[in-house]
């Protein structure tokens, strides 16, 4: 049984967060699940993890790598709020897929997400992808709500290390009584030998054009270093990531201006 | 009026060769509308080549030879290497023309798609707008969304059009969302009309035409299925819509467009329109006969009817008319005749309104800022082209109220227009000079047996000037003065045109102290006013353009705009940004 002190301060960060990013919020988008929470949570580009992917699968390589993750995060700390993504990267029919299942919540309230998703080429250095997704919501003593939507993406390889991406988040949606909040990205990464730049305009239904930047220092083949800030909501992201053959491993972390810090670890295993 | 006719003798005395079009048109009195049209035309160019017919052909600029060989094409089943065999046969200017013209032929499949982000303090937030055409062997698909300041999804505004070529007995079909355009426009407004000093804008070129709806604006489009055919030497076309009509409305009428933007805390109403139509072409010899009608069972009368004719006299005169007499005393009319040979090109048209029921869409024509309902007026166009380095044109234009009706209501406009080009092998000299006398009428002038006119007069000067094949400078000086106030404005525009990337820099310095002044000094073009707010007051403004092509498919295009304005102390300095994001494959 969670102590009453206890569970009005997850209340009112709950709907902190849901006054902060838009009236019709949930948690949904709080900032950072996985490695990519490390660097601004940038998910129209960057290297393709497989958080990244489930958000944005023109990002899918054609190579034959099985790649599974988890990741686990405590949101938020000093709370009892958690989330965990499960999120495989497979090949069905020659074509490279990416399914994934969500989780975050507490015991009085909690989000599911299901996506999956494909890239397809379009011609040299143009891909995009589709994702399809269903959200769940659930707070105690209250119905639970339900959305299927569509997310589209495209990439385009400039050439020269740099990228241009954008995605249309939860574009088309069939739901009742819960209305997903689109997104739209815009960004562009830079690469050159061990650094990764990324930009990106994010505008979220009404709010105003969120800009992100973020960077990845690869000093290593086996290892990263990553930094990330937001505009809008003044986060601050960091973290580290080992990459060996056979496993991944990552630590986030997201600071906020007013809100707890968030501490997210992940683990990635890959098979030829 | 006197002058008009004293400058139509004297230009008829004149000699003359060739007459090759010029389409630059820069310094012209700007609107909004036509930089929303050059830049949804260059999206989805609407204009189809396979079905093009001859007035459409002449309207794009191809000479006769051109238009009868593309119609000979079109005859023998529009192939793609026929198009290419043909374009070897073409003139220099054809050919120019004709590479200009996006035609995808009939095979495969492709897809445009353009993403815009534009910024700026003006619109006090970001605008997210996407389009899109695929294209297959069946037909058309085109969406469009927006997203404007202070709207919640990325498709507040969305639409979407099907059309197919395929379809046996038809020449188009359409489904979704459409533009119609109706005859004269006499029973059907068409807005997006802009008056030019071509005399060919006179003419109705077009009398029955159905194209996609890809503009954002919320009056005169349709929503519905549409149809074009021809049948035992009719060509005809039809439509059925019914669709949420979003402004401020004065009974059926919009009052106010609210653009396709819907902000919050500003209250549209909705209306229902409900309207069907159909409309035939006759041709027989050197005439052709039209008849339109439209049925608004939201009107009184529910049913209104436009019948025309144009009369091809000889190959270098043409006769149109055009009415919608309805009811006894009232009615519209247009009368249209115009002359052309190898150096000059005359038109005129005459117009008459007198009626007080609205026009069935949208909101009325504004030509001279009189309103179409009681109105009549004269307009003259004359071109002259004594030799290939020299185009002259001349432009009259009245309105007058038909009628007195209202106090208010009784405005009359004339309107004085001249226009120079000069070709130089190294540059390109245009002058523009315009007079424009406009005002209500008021009781103490009926009383007095007089009236006074506010009086505008405008002064564009533009030179063009080729630095090397690749660099090119431009200088526009425009100045207008009415009867207190005076403006200028000074743009100066350096730019690079080479094979993958286009860049442009310019500086404009502005003083425009009076509202009234603002249209006739406004930027010109939309590479120049960047589709930005226009400048105004006192104050100055950098802008930089680059557009980058990457694998002759993705155009990448960048615009920037900085404005400083003198005399605001708050926002005086304002930044506008553009990104836009094109492909083609």
């Amino acid at each position: 049984m969670m102590h009453f002190k206890k569970m009005l301060h997850v209340m009112l960060v709950i709907f902190g967060i849901i006054l902060h990013e838009s009236v019709l919020h949930a948690a949904f988008e709080y900032h950072g699940l996985g490695w990519p929470a490390a660097c601004a949570n940038i998910k129209v580009l960057g290297s393709p993890h497989p958080d990244r992917l489930l958000l944005n699968p023109a990002l899918l390589t054609d190579d034959d790598a099985k790649v599974y993750s988890f990741e686990y995060q405590k949101p938020f700390q000093g709370l009892d709020l958690q989330a965990g993504s499960v999120t495989s990267v497979y090949t069905l029919w020659k074509r490279p897929f990416i399914s994934g299942v969500e989780y975050f919540g507490d015991e009085l309230y909690s989000e599911w997400k299901l996506s999956s998703g494909s890239t397809w080429s379009i011609t040299q250095g143009v891909k995009t992808g589709l994702s399809l997704n269903y959200r769940q919501l659930r707070m105690a003593e209250f119905r639970t709500l339900r959305a299927a939507t569509l997310s589209a993406s495209l990439v385009l390889d400039m050439g020269g290390g740099v990228r241009i991406g954008t995605l249309m988040e939860h574009f088309v949606q069939a739901q009742k009584r819960l209305s997903i909040p689109q997104k739209f990205h815009f960004g562009t990464d830079y690469n050159s030998g061990p650094i990764n730049i990324l930009f990106a305009l994010e505008k979220e239904a009404a709010l105003p054009m969120e800009v992100c930047l973020g960077m990845v220092f690869s000093p290593r083949s086996t290892w990263q270093l990553a930094f990330g800030y937001r505009d809008l909501s003044q986060t601050i992201s960091t973290g580290w990531r080992f990459i060996l053959p056979r496993i991944g491993m990552s630590y986030t972390c997201v600071i906020h201006p007013e809100l707890p810090l968030s501490h997210g670890f992940g683990l990635e295993f890959y098979f030829k | 009026m006197r002058r008009g006719i004293i400058f139509l003798l004297i230009s008829v005395l004149l000699g003359a060769q060739s007459l090759d079009e010029i389409v630059v048109d820069e310094t012209e009195d700007p609107d909004e509308g036509h930089y929303l049209n050059e830049l949804l035309v260059t999206l989805f160019q609407p204009f189809n080549l396979e079905i093009a017919d001859s007035s459409m052909l002449d309207s794009k600029g191809f000479s006769r030879e051109a238009i009868t060989s593309i119609l000979e094409w079109q005859g023998k089943g529009a192939s793609r290497s026929a198009l290419k065999r043909l374009q070897k046969r073409l003139g220099e200017s054809d050919k120019v023309l004709l590479q200009q013209i996006s035609w995808e032929g009939k095979e495969g499949i492709g897809l445009n798609l353009r993403q815009r982000l534009q910024s700026g303090a003006s619109s006090e937030g970001w605008r997210i707008l996407q389009k899109g055409r695929l294209r297959s062997p069946w037909g058309n698909l085109i969406f469009l969304l927006e997203q404007d300041p202070g709207e919640a999804r990325l498709s507040d505004h969305s639409i979407l059009t099907l059309s197919s070529h395929r379809l046996p007995g038809f020449h188009q079909v359409m489904l979704g969302d459409f533009h119609v355009r109706w005859g004269a426009g006499l029973i059907l407004n068409q807005q997006g009309f802009r008056s030019s000093l071509n005399p060919n804008s006179l003419l109705i070129r077009s009398p029955l035409a159905i194209t996609p709806h890809y503009s954002s604006r919320e009056t005169d489009y349709f929503r519905g299925i549409a149809g074009e055919w021809n049948l035992a030497g009719i060509k005809a076309a039809m439509f059925i819509s019914s669709r949420k009509a979003v402004g401020v409305f004065d009974g059926v009428e919009f009052r106010e467009d609210s653009d396709g933007i819907h902000p919050s805390g500003k209250q549209y109403n909705n209306f229902t329109q409900r309207f069907a139509g159909m409309a035939g072409i006759f041709e027989a010899g050197a005439l052709e006969l039209f008849s339109a009608v439209i049925f608004n069972p939201e009107t009184k009368p529910a049913g209104q009817y436009e019948l025309g004719m144009t009369w091809h006299i000889s190959g270098s005169q043409l006769l149109q008319l055009f009415t919608d007499r309805y009811r006894l005393g009232e009615g519209r009319s247009i009368i249209a005749w115009s002359y052309k040979s190898k150096t000059v090109i005359y038109s005129i048209q005459y117009r008459r309104y007198k009626t007080t029921t609205p026009l069935s869409s949208g909101s009325v024509l504004a030509l001279l800022g009189t309103s179409a309902t009681n109105e009549s007026g004269l307009a003259i166009r004359t071109q002259i082209r004594p030799n290939k380095q020299v185009l002259l044109r001349y432009a009259l234009d009245t309105g007058f109220s038909s009628t007195l009706n209202d106090l208010k209501e009784n405005n009359r406009v004339v309107q004085h227009k001249v226009q120079l080009f000069l070709k130089q092998t190294q540059r390109d000299w245009q002058l523009d000079i315009s007079l424009k006398r406009a005002g209500p009428i008021t009781p103490i002038d009926i009383w007095n047996s007089e009236i006074n006119y506010d009086q505008i007069s405008k002064l564009a000067l533009s030179l063009s000037q080729k630095i090397s094949p690749k660099f090119q400078y431009r200088l526009n000086l425009k100045t207008a003065t009415n009867s207190s106030d005076k403006s200028m404005l000074i743009q100066q525009r350096l730019m690079l045109n080479a094979v993958s990337l286009k860049a442009s820099i310019g500086f404009v310095r502005f003083i425009v102290p009076e509202y009234g002044l603002r249209l006739s000094i406004y930027e010109t073009s939309l590479l120049e006013s960047f589709s930005f707010y226009t400048a105004y007051e006192d104050g100055q403004r950098w802008f930089i353009y680059v557009e980058r092509r990457f694998r002759e498919q993705v155009d990448l295009e960048m615009r920037l705009a900085h404005s400083h304005l003198d005399q605001l102390p708050f926002g005086a300095k304002q930044l506008e940004v553009s990104l836009q994001l094109s492909i083609v494959l």
